[in-house]
């Protein structure tokens, strides 16, 4: 690793925090501020005077003169860091100015017409991207930007402009038809956006990208949340709070998991198989394995870790040290699952029977009079012994919810029972057990679904070989390694079909708690 | 309790109740419901867990040759220890050795905006589906629930296609304007990080700063604060220990994670992180036991460090939550 290297990764984390930190800034300055903060307090300055104003707009232009000057004057000022910088100092001008303008002329103005006035240059905004992006192969400093992405902005820009300037004429009509009718405009635009996108790819030879579809999604979140939000003036400032979040899982979560259960059904090239994929799955001996494995996995992790953490949890109740012994069966829990397979490879590791034994599994195994086991490769006991190393991850946190749970039954019905002349068994069978019901279905839910999703213990210590494969390895290789993604497409969605009876378990109980509140 | 234990984050809430009950006012004599047998068999469990993890944190220690030939157990009749299995792994320049101090660096420079980023972006989700009043809200809020429990298998193929055709010409763009950045980055890695953390960070600091009174809100309304003061002044300070006690977590997890640096990362020595080199070399120097040792108990390091030095964090932060509330 050089130097520049590590500036340079150290630059990436500073630039990317800094600007996450600029955009969260602009995004709160929407609402009402604390004027003694610092930062804010400069956003409320320039709501007063010209002054501050000037100087922003000196620094950048500044920044831009600057960058003008050192291009070819100096060897590390590039051609494309100049019109970075450019750009930067330009669009920063751009922006306090039109601030100014705003804050200026429609301070006045009742707030429909200022709505309407923003939403108008919003869409002329997004016409000028769209025409700047069409003319991108012309212009040295855009060439970054592919013919499917001009083609993905032209999509967009046109109906988010439409939407834009219907919106704006809406904003003075009264409110609950305005409400409406600006929740049907952004649907519009959101199916416009698809339709183009389809009537194009259709007729062009190389495919659009995902990035329209992803832009649909963005359109029908921004109508929703404003139909949500334009309720009454309190509710508003959700849009601030939520957005971020609501459109980042839009796209990072709703989309791609609806994707992916259409890929489900296509093979290799991406053309529809109806449901070859499944029948592959339900026919293949490995992916039936695959199967089996997962099914074993999610029987024994979640029983055997709960029974021996609640053992456990037993025996050191109040005892003294608990807080050490819990923590030594805990600490599985902040080791890394590559971690614990490197661990628990070392344990299982095998020399031959003349040879003398490193892992401690074999080991014993000599001890007592038996030949060393390949452990890892014998199945099907290979995968019992991965099971094994979830479970010892596991119980730490099944253990450390039951004894809070145990600390939780009333010690008056603990000593009723033994006044009435209960015996241990007795006390925790008929008043600990019931005591703690929910808190043991809670923790049996969630191991089974992080059972379900393991993947980095079968990855690093068999990597899925010796018939010790379970589904989200699979997914991983079909997908990621073999270039089949709509195998890997109908291994996630049988993923998903497995947890949903918890999911849906798991809201009833979240309704349930809503209502008791 | 059974609202937290939905979660991984339950440790925290048990170890509050834990404090509550031991030291407050059910401190009364106190009494075992259980046998001298009891206590052997919590200590043989106990050993069970721990040995593992000692067996490699030993060996570790011990010379190249020595760990390939005899079991760690030796060490107690014929002790030797050396540093010169870390330093070959974190340091050496050879290309067929690990050379982790590299991907050392990556795991920081992942795990700290990757928490940082889906904590800020979920407290100001969890504030607005907690105390702002609008249609709808509880809906939403189901819907951010029932993602948390989605395999984020099901997400990596599209949200990898969106970024290679969205995300890669940026990032080329930024290489060619700022050279020594690579255009291998780390963007990728931190958005979907967020990403995947958030549906579970929004439902947990949502849980907490619905906790808060409402007295306390409804006081400072009176008063002339907006949502944005209220959020400033009065939720994040009530609500940082939450915040800190989930960002731990989440900076666990994101240190930890396997499968989202194997699909978002590079690969290369450019960001790819400890675990993806670890699980490499698992993979191709199985028996290589000198260098997996050190390399895991390098990965170990920070988790531990982190799970060791900061626990009772958990434990005060939410005890003055719970205290006010």
């Amino acid at each position: 690793m050089t130097t520049m290297d590590l500036i340079g990764k150290v630059m990436q984390a500073v630039v990317g925090l800094a600007a996450f930190g600029v955009a969260m800034a602009l995004l709160l300055a929407f609402l009402d501020r604390p004027d003694d903060k610092p930062l804010l307090k400069g956003f409320a300055a320039l709501k007063r005077g010209m002054r501050p104003r000037l100087i922003i707009i000196g620094a950048f232009a500044l920044i831009a003169i600057l960058a003008r000057l050192l291009y070819g004057a100096v060897p590390w000022m590039t051609q494309g860091m100049t019109n970075l910088l450019i750009i930067v100092g330009l669009a920063g001008i751009g922006v306090v100015l039109l601030q100014w303008a705003l804050d200026r002329l429609l301070q006045p103005a009742p707030p429909a017409v200022r709505s309407a006035v923003l939403r108008g240059i919003g869409a002329v905004l997004a016409i000028v991207v769209a025409i700047v992006a069409q003319s991108a192969e012309s212009v040295p400093a855009l060439d970054w930007i592919t013919p499917a992405l001009a083609v993905s902005g032209l999509i967009v820009a046109l109906p988010l402009a439409g939407a834009l300037v219907l919106t704006a004429g809406i904003a003075f009509v009264r409110q609950p038809i305005r409400r409406n009718a600006r929740l049907l405009v952004w649907l519009v635009a959101a199916a416009a956006v698809v339709v183009i996108t389809l009537v194009l790819e259709s007729q062009r030879d190389e495919p659009i990208g995902v990035w329209t579809w992803a832009a649909a999604a963005a359109l029908s979140v921004i109508g929703v949340l404003g139909y949500l939000a334009d309720r009454d003036e309190d509710s508003k400032p959700m849009l601030v709070f939520l957005m971020p979040a609501a459109v980042l899982l839009t796209i990072g979560l709703v989309y791609p998991a609806i994707r992916t259960a259409l890929l489900a059904f296509t093979d290799k090239t991406g053309t529809f198989n109806g449901l070859d994929n499944f029948i592959w799955m339900f026919s293949q001996r490995e992916a039936l394995i695959t199967l089996g494995n997962t099914i074993a996995w999610v029987i024994l992790v979640p029983l055997v870790s709960t029974a021996v953490g609640l053992a456990y949890a037993v025996f050191i109740d109040k005892s003294r040290g608990e807080k050490v012994y819990k923590m030594l069966v805990f600490m599985p829990m902040a080791i890394s699952f590559v971690g614990a397979g490197i661990i628990w490879k070392f344990m299982y590791s095998y020399r031959g029977a003349e040879q003398e034994q490193i892992g401690l599994v074999n080991q014993l195994i000599v001890m007592v009079g038996g030949e060393p086991q390949q452990i890892l490769q014998n199945s099907p006991w290979n995968t019992l012994a991965l099971i094994i190393v979830m479970i010892w991850i596991q119980t730490g946190f099944a253990m450390v919810v039951l004894s809070a749970a145990i600390k939780g039954v009333p010690t008056e019905q603990l000593e009723a029972a033994e006044i009435d002349g209960a015996n241990p068994w007795q006390r925790f069978r008929n008043v600990t057990v019931p005591g703690i019901r929910s808190s043991l279905v809670v923790v049996v839910t969630t191991i089974s679904i992080a059972t379900l999703k393991v993947f980095d213990i079968v990855r690093t210590m068999t990597a899925g070989n010796f018939d010790t494969s379970v589904v989200a390895n699979e997914m991983y290789t079909q997908a990621f390694r073999s270039g089949e993604p709509g195998r890997g497409a109908a291994l996630a969605l049988i993923l998903f079909i497995m947890v949903l009876p918890i999911v849906v378990y798991n809201i009833r109980v979240l309704n349930q708690q809503k209502a008791i509140r | 309790m059974t609202s937290a234990a939905v979660t991984p984050d339950s440790e925290i809430t048990s170890e509050t109740a834990e404090a509550a009950l031991g030291g407050g006012r059910f401190d009364r004599v106190k009494k075992r419901l259980t046998s001298p047998w009891a206590t052997l068999a919590a200590i043989v469990i106990a050993l069970l867990w721990t040995i593992p993890t000692f067996g490699l944190f030993l060996s570790s220690f011990r010379p190249a040759d020595q760990i390939a030939t005899t079991g760690w157990w030796t060490f107690f009749t014929d002790p030797q220890l050396t540093l010169d299995n870390y330093g070959e792994v974190l340091f050496s320049g050879s290309s067929s050795s690990p050379q982790l101090g590299e991907y050392f660096v990556n795991s920081l420079l992942i795990s700290i905006p990757g928490t940082l980023i889906p904590l800020v972006l979920a407290s100001l989700a969890a504030y607005a589906f907690a105390w702002v009043k609008f249609k709808g809200s509880s809906t939403l809020f189901v819907i951010v629930f029932a993602l948390q429990i989605v395999p984020l298998q099901m997400a990596l193929i599209p949200l990898l296609q969106l970024f290679v055709t969205f995300l890669q010409p940026f990032q080329n763009a930024l290489h060619e304007a700022i050279p020594f950045i690579s255009d291998k980055q780390f963007l990728p890695v931190w958005i979907a990080h967020t990403i995947f953390g958030l549906p579970l960070a929004i439902f947990l600091l949502h849980n907490f700063i619905s906790e808060i009174p409402r007295e306390v809100i409804e006081a400072a309304r009176v008063d002339g604060a907006g949502h944005g003061q209220i959020f400033f002044r009065i939720i994040l300070p009530l609500a940082m220990p939450a915040i800190a006690s989930f960002g731990i977590f989440q900076f666990l997890w994101v240190w930890n994670d396997l499968l989202v640096a194997l699909v978002f990362s590079s690969g290369t020595p450019d960001t790819a992180p400890l675990t993806q080199r670890l699980a490499e070399l698992a993979g191709s120097r199985g028996e290589d036991w000198e260098r997996l040792t050190a390399g895991a108990f390098v990965s170990l390091i920070v988790p531990l460090l982190v799970f060791f030095g900061l626990q009772r964090y958990f434990v005060r932060g939410l005890l003055a939550g719970s205290a006010k509330g």
